[in-house]
Parts: C-alpha cells; structure tokens; sequence
C-alpha cells in the first residue's frame, strides 16, 4: 500500500519538475523577445531605461517605421524569396528523392555520400565565386539573383524526403508500375500523395531559415530599396547611432508574417522534425 | 504493347506461362537456380514451399518486378523477359494488398483503367466504359456500397476484395496472388479461399497464387507447383505430387499430419498417417511396430504420435477406429501399394 502511494507521488513530482525546467528555459527564449517588443514601444530617451514597461509609451516608432522604411517592399521581396526558395528547393528534393529511392545500390551511395558532404561546406566558403558568377548574369537586385543561388543548398531537403519516401511501402510503387503508370505517374499519384506532409513541413522550414538569411542578400542587393527585410534592418544603424525603438518597432512588424505561418503550421513542423529524426 | 493497342476486350483471355532456365541471385543468396516451369492456360496454379525457396522472386519475375539475371520467360506467345510491367497484361494483388491509401476504393479500382485512357486516348477506354466496368467488379466482390470509402476505413477482408477488384477490372490474362490469404483471421480464410476459386472459375483468367501453406495449396490448386532451394522440386495435378511425390522432400512437404519416413536396406520408406492400419493380418503389407507416446484429439478422431525400433511416427485414427492412450504397443500394417520408397538421394524409385 505505501509503496503504491509512493509510486503514485513521485511520478506527478517528477513531470512537475520536468515542466518548472521546461517553463524556466522558455522564460529564458522568451524574454528578449518579450523586452525588445516592450521597448519598442519607448520613447527613445527612454531606451535604456531598466523599467520594463515605459511612464510614456508611444507608437511613434511605429508610424515612423511605416512611413520612413519601405516596409511593404522589403516583406513583399523577402516573402517573393523565401517561397521561391522553398518551392525550388521542394521540387529539386523531391525529383532527388525520387530518383535515389530507385537507383541502383552503388550510385544511390555515392550520391549520398556527395549530398551529405556538401552539408559539412559552410556557405561563406563559395560566396565570392558565387557572387562572382551571380553579378556576370546581371543578377544584382533582381529576384534570380535572391533565388537560384539559395537553390543549391537543398542537401537537407533531400535528405529528409529521402527517409521519407523509403518509409513508403514498396509493394505501392510496385502496385503503381504493374497498373502500367510511368515512372512520372508513380511519383504524381502515389508517391507525392504520401509525402503531403513532409513536404508541408520541409516547405515551412525551409521559408523560414530563408526568411532569416542575412549574408547573400546583403550581396545580391547592394540597392537598399531591392533588399530584403533582414538587410533593411540594418538601416537602423546610422552615423548618429542605432535607432533601437524604430529598429526593434521594424523587427515586430517584420516578424509577423513568419510567427503567423509557424503557428498556423506547427503541428505539422513538430511531426515532421519527429519522424525524421532531424534537429 | 498489347494492353495498350488491342481494341478493348470484353472476356478474359488466359495466357500460359513457362520459365525457361530462369536464375536470380541477390548478392551471394540464390533465389532461382535454374527454374522450368509450364503454367498451363486457364490453370489455377499455387506454387508452394518453404520460405526461402524462391517462390515469391518468380512470382515478382513473371508480373516484371524482378528481372532475371539469366533464363527466359513467356507469357502467352511473347518472350516478356525485358519487357516492363505495365506490358505484361499481367495484374497482382500483393499481401499487403497495396492499395492507395488517399484514393477512394473506386479510385483504386480505376486507377489502371484510367491511365489507360490517359496513354490511349484512342483505343483506351471511355469514361462511361470504366464505371461500368468498376461497377461489375464491384458487384462482382459486393463492394458496391463501399466504393466512396477509403482503404483505412476498411476491414481486411473489404481491402482483399478491393486489392481482387482492382487487379481484375483490367481483365488481365494473367493474374498473380501473393500470400493472399496470410494476412487475414483463420474465419475469414476460408471463405476468402472460395472466393478466389470462384472468381477463377467466373474469369477463366489464369491464375497463380503464391504460398508457404501446404494445406492451402493442395485445396486450392488446379496445379500445384512445389519449390526447393530455387528450383521446382515438382509440378503437376495436386492429386498427383500428394499419391506420387517425386523426392522425399515433396513428400515430407505436402500432407498434414506429414509422411512418415524410415530408414529400411539403404533406402528411405515413407507412408501417410491415413495409410497405416490397425490389427491388420495382411500379408502384403509391411509391418511396423512401436509405442503410443501422446495422443491428440481432433474431433472426428485423433493424431497419435509412436516411436519405435524404426524411429517415430504419426498415425491418424478415425472416429470408430480403435481409441489409443499413451503407452499402448501398436502393430500397424502399410498396404504395399501405399509405400513410398526414396534412394538415397532422395529422388523417388518405383
């Protein structure tokens, strides 16, 4: 009887403990978030000052953003990029993993082996060649110039829809092939069908990490007006200093749409990060 | 190229089948080591075996899953070997049964139909032409009040009847099973197992059913093809490969309880449970003796096991027949003509 009562105790005890860590480490994440949108919301003689919220809250930095920073554009070509991205690199992996699911032993190694490889290159390492390259097609400030590069980073990508379209039974694609579909009707019907999901998360995830891309954009687009919101941020650091009401006001606006598109999809980037393994 | 330019058939035709000199090896595993083997036109042949013996790597090798390293294979009058699946007029209902899972049942019965129609828009068939014909299938299988549902939302034995439908709605000349039977309950099997001997009987189709179920084999089989090690050990009527085996291990495969096997002048002697009898004085019989050791029930009678000086065996009793317990000394006597004699290399001398 009291080693049932115990039992009963300590198992509650110990998730209460688990979930005070759990709350602690997201109090953690949270706060800078939660105090640079408060500050936003200061005065700027203000700042600097240790009260959380402000005697004299403003929108100013608001009204400020929106009418000296060109918001709309920025988001606008930053969204362009990030979905570009995304669909490029979803339609390059999934032809990929396609192809190496069905490829013989030997080429579908060597093709990994190369794939995983080319995640161990840090991206700055190809940045000026590229660059080089990207500015010789006459790609400063245009969209191809955002897109294509970023399109030759979908090793992850493949990756993830690799393990996904060998989790599909093969007696599908065997059923698919014997009703006499061709290798595009295989993949169209039945096997983009099972990895709606992977590819919803893969897409969400790749939109946002893209999103977030600072360096390439700050190359591509030396025009301050052709930039994307990440490289416009910065223009809040000027010679007089940094406006940080109008900096931290640009980032809240900036952000919306990606906290949007996280919450509407999170179910399925939790799922999916689940099932592959990944991060 | 047949399915595809043929005018649209209305009856099934059936094809024969032969493997000529077929091998496969995965690897340093050998699957098929040289395999002949006739299907007979309209047949309903089961090849049966031991897993590992090969079975299911001719069945992915006739419908064009597998290709063979060596050997030839023909469907009706074409040599099929190089050809892909979609050529083969051949269909498949897999043990997983394979089907779609985001199409509809109708979706997944239609499915071959409809990319038929997509690829031959001349020659393939018509929009109306399909629903007619999923509906006969699904009246044919009684799924017509399941056809807007999906396969998850179905039982195993609905999925079976769907994974029939899809594969016969094409009316293939050839149509393969894969373990049909083995996912479903003990209830269901039975009837399931009717169901595809009628449904061959209805289609005329030719029809090869793959299985490690000896006793399903020998019920079902219009043609019963028994695997070893890669190569076919024998064919022939079911009949037959159970009265005549041709090697010792055909006949210690097929036949439940199965032969009994003795060592007697260098060769091996079998005998079917069923053949030996009781308190028998014949004298062309030959004599074996020995000590009942467990009994078990079945009903109509019982399965005794012996030993004795030969080694052990089985022996069946029928209701009526003499009621054995544990520790009787028993005489049976097999009929001559019930013998089964084997050299030593296993092959059967008559």
């Amino acid at each position: 009887m009291s080693d049932l009562s115990t039992a009963r105790r300590t198992v509650p005890l110990a998730a209460a403990g688990w979930h005070l860590l759990l709350i602690a480490l997201s109090l953690v994440t949270v706060f800078p978030l939660l105090w640079a949108i408060l500050t936003s919301f200061k005065p700027a003689n203000e700042v600097f000052d240790l009260a959380p919220v402000s005697a004299h809250p403003t929108i100013a930095n608001y009204t400020d953003v929106l009418t000296r920073w060109p918001a709309g554009e920025l988001v606008g070509r930053t969204a362009v990029m990030a979905t570009g991205v995304a669909a490029g690199q979803l339609v390059i992996a999934v032809l990929a993993a396609f192809a190496l699911a069905h490829a013989r032993r030997r080429a579908r190694s060597v093709v990994l082996l190369l794939t995983t490889l080319s995640l161990a290159i840090p991206p700055q390492a190809l940045i000026v060649p590229q660059f080089l390259l990207a500015a010789r097609l006459g790609w400063l400030n245009t969209e191809a110039g955002l897109i294509v590069p970023q399109l030759g980073s979908s090793a992850l990508a493949v990756l993830v829809l690799l393990q996904h379209v060998e989790a599909l039974p093969p007696s599908l694609t065997a059923a698919a092939r014997l009703e006499g579909a061709r290798p595009h009707e295989v993949l169209w019907h039945v096997v983009l069908p099972g990895l709606r999901p992977a590819i919803a998360a893969l897409g969400v995830l790749v939109f946002i990490t893209t999103w977030n891309e600072y360096l390439w954009p700050l190359l591509i687009t030396p025009d301050s007006l052709h930039t994307t919101v990440q490289v416009g941020l910065a223009q809040f650091e000027t010679a007089e200093g940094i406006n940080y009401g109008g900096l931290l006001a640009a980032a809240t606006l900036t952000s919306l749409p990606i906290v949007v598109v996280y919450f509407a999809a999170s179910r399925r980037i939790t799922d999916a990060f689940l099932t592959s393994g990944l991060r | 190229m047949t399915t595809l330019t043929s005018p649209p058939r209305t009856t099934h035709t059936a094809a024969q089948v032969e493997l000529a000199g077929v091998t496969r090896t995965f690897g340093a595993v050998v699957a098929l080591a040289g395999v002949d083997l006739t299907i007979p036109a309209g047949s309903l042949t089961v090849i049966v075996g031991p897993s590992g013996c090969g079975k299911s790597t001719i069945l992915r090798t006739i419908a064009g899953l597998d290709s063979p390293d060596g050997g030839v294979l023909r469907i009706g009058a074409d040599d099929v070997t190089s050809r892909s699946p979609g050529e083969r007029d051949v269909t498949m209902v897999f043990q997983d049964y394979a089907l779609f899972p985001h199409m509809t049942v109708e979706g997944n019965i239609s499915f071959g139909l409809r990319l038929q129609a997509r690829h031959d828009r001349r020659s393939g068939p018509k929009r109306e032409q399909i629903r007619t014909r999923v509906g006969d299938v699904a009246a044919l299988l009684g799924l017509e009040d399941l056809l807007g549902r999906r396969p998850a939302q179905l039982s195993g034995g609905q999925r079976q009847r769907v994974a029939l439908a899809r594969a016969i709605v094409r009316r293939p000349s050839l149509l393969l099973l894969d373990e049909p039977l083995s996912a479903l309950d003990p209830q269901l099997r039975a009837s399931a197992r009717a169901e595809i001997i009628r449904l061959h009987r209805e289609l005329g189709t030719t029809l090869v059913l793959v299985t490690h179920d000896q006793q399903e084999a020998l019920s079902t089989a219009t043609h019963l093809v028994v695997m070893e090690r890669g190569v076919v050990a024998q064919s022939g009527s079911p009949d037959e490969l159970y009265r005549r085996p041709a090697s010792e291990f055909v006949a210690a495969f097929l036949g439940s309880p199965p032969m009994n096997l003795h060592d007697r002048g260098g060769l091996r002697i079998g005998w079917r449970p069923t053949d030996g009898q009781l308190e028998s004085r014949s004298a062309d019989a030959l004599p074996i003796e020995g000590v009942v050791e467990s009994c078990e029930y079945t009903g109509d009678g019982q399965h005794v096991r012996c030993t004795g000086p030969d080694g052990g065996f089985m022996l069946v009793q029928r209701e009526g027949e003499r009621w054995l317990v544990p520790g009787d000394s028993v005489r049976v006597a097999v009929p001559t003509e019930r013998l089964h004699r084997f050299g030593p290399d296993g092959t059967r001398l008559s």
